[in-house]
């Protein structure tokens, strides 16, 4: 399976971030959806599951972590790249051992994290 | 940890609000950094188109000047990065929030917190890296010896030469954190040293005698020991 094949969903409040960082992976020849919130992510992966989540941790309402344990607990098939901040490694510490993939930190380069959700889709069979 | 050391209410309340304006500038960060990015790639898209058209579409006139461009706004989005990790490490060391830091790494962010006082004098600041390779660094918390550290050096400032070097270092000294504030080369001037004593010892800082400025920083008796290899610091 190609990297092309990955059904990726961008989670995170910031909308300028999220859309530019899209259109980055796009160009790419990416398939990508967003989300700007949490309820947001449920009611998509509920629609049409992904095969990589890439999730900020600090989002008002449901935060990153809750929605981890919610996607752990029902599709744990779907694999989690956590966004944080250098102070939220703490979180991202929280997040590994809740089950997601790995985090990264905040600004992202695009490298980085293209290489994070192939190694996340191979495990899950993609890519 | 010693009660007449806690971190006032308006620090505390300080350190919250730096550290989520913090948060909240690594995010507009991260979108300059993508809108960068993207200007790279509609570079790269341009070019690809010129290449295929020979010419005849594409070619962006100002593509030179727009590269240089990008470049140094890549710079000065790693320095605004950096600042801003280091200030968020620094106001965390007030509301006990935070990621855990060994005492080179808070070293290294007051370093550059403080980096504009220290052009005053044209002159820079290095923290050197520990000599152990993994030491058990005593349970402190960063505000208890950054501050006295920061007092230290501005002490220290007027009476050293213009465009000089100051190096920091530390080590674990039993129970206690000792950090060392030398010259680049040479010795301290005899009036550093004393504007220096000074300033460590009404900060609250034990400083060992000497002609470099070492600080001891011990934990308080009610602090749990630390127990290696878990660094030092923060758990506030």
């Amino acid at each position: 399976m190609r990297m092309e094949d990955v059904n990726i969903l961008l989670v995170d409040d910031e909308r300028e971030f999220t859309a530019t960082l899209a259109e980055r992976m796009e160009l790419r020849g990416l398939t990508v959806r967003c989300v700007y919130s949490g309820e947001e992510a449920l009611k998509e992966i509920g629609a049409d599951k992904p095969d990589v989540v890439v999730m900020d941790v600090m989002m008002p309402g449901l935060k990153g972590l809750d929605i981890l344990r919610h996607i752990k607990a029902t599709n744990p098939e779907i694999q989690v790249i956590l966004l944080t901040g250098q102070a939220g490694t703490r979180d991202g510490m929280e997040g590994m051992k809740l089950g997601a993939f790995d985090y990264l930190l905040k600004p992202l380069e695009l490298d980085a994290l293209l290489g994070k959700i192939a190694e996340a889709a191979a495990i899950g069979g993609k890519a | 940890m010693d009660a007449s050391k806690a971190p006032s209410a308006d620090g505390r309340l300080l350190g919250t609000l730096t550290a989520a304006a913090c948060h909240d500038l690594m995010n507009v960060f991260a979108t300059f950094n993508q809108a960068l990015g993207l200007m790279d790639d509609c570079l790269a898209a341009d070019a690809k188109t010129t290449r295929r058209t020979f010419g005849i579409k594409g070619g962006f006139a100002y593509r030179e000047r727009f590269v240089e461009l990008t470049a140094m706004l890549r710079g000065q989005l790693a320095r605004a990065v950096g600042l801003t990790e280091a200030l968020a490490l620094a106001a965390h060391s007030v509301d006990g929030q935070g990621r855990t830091v060994a005492p080179p790494e808070a070293l290294a962010a007051l370093v550059a917190l403080a980096e504009r006082l220290l052009k005053r004098r044209k002159i820079t600041a290095e923290v050197a890296p520990s000599d152990e390779a993994d030491p058990c660094w005593p349970t402190l918390r960063r505000a208890d010896y950054l501050g006295p550290v920061l007092e230290t050096i501005l002490a220290c400032l007027p009476h050293l030469p213009m465009g000089g070097k100051i190096c920091l270092s530390c080590r674990p000294d039993g129970d206690a954190l000792a950090v060392t504030l030398a010259p680049g080369e040479g010795e301290l001037p005899d009036d550093a040293l004393a504007a220096g004593l000074y300033a460590a010892r009404a900060a609250g800082a034990e400083v060992a005698p000497g002609k470099t400025l070492t600080l001891v920083f011990r934990e308080s008796p009610t602090t749990q020991p630390a127990s290696c290899p878990p660094q030092a610091d923060g758990a506030s």
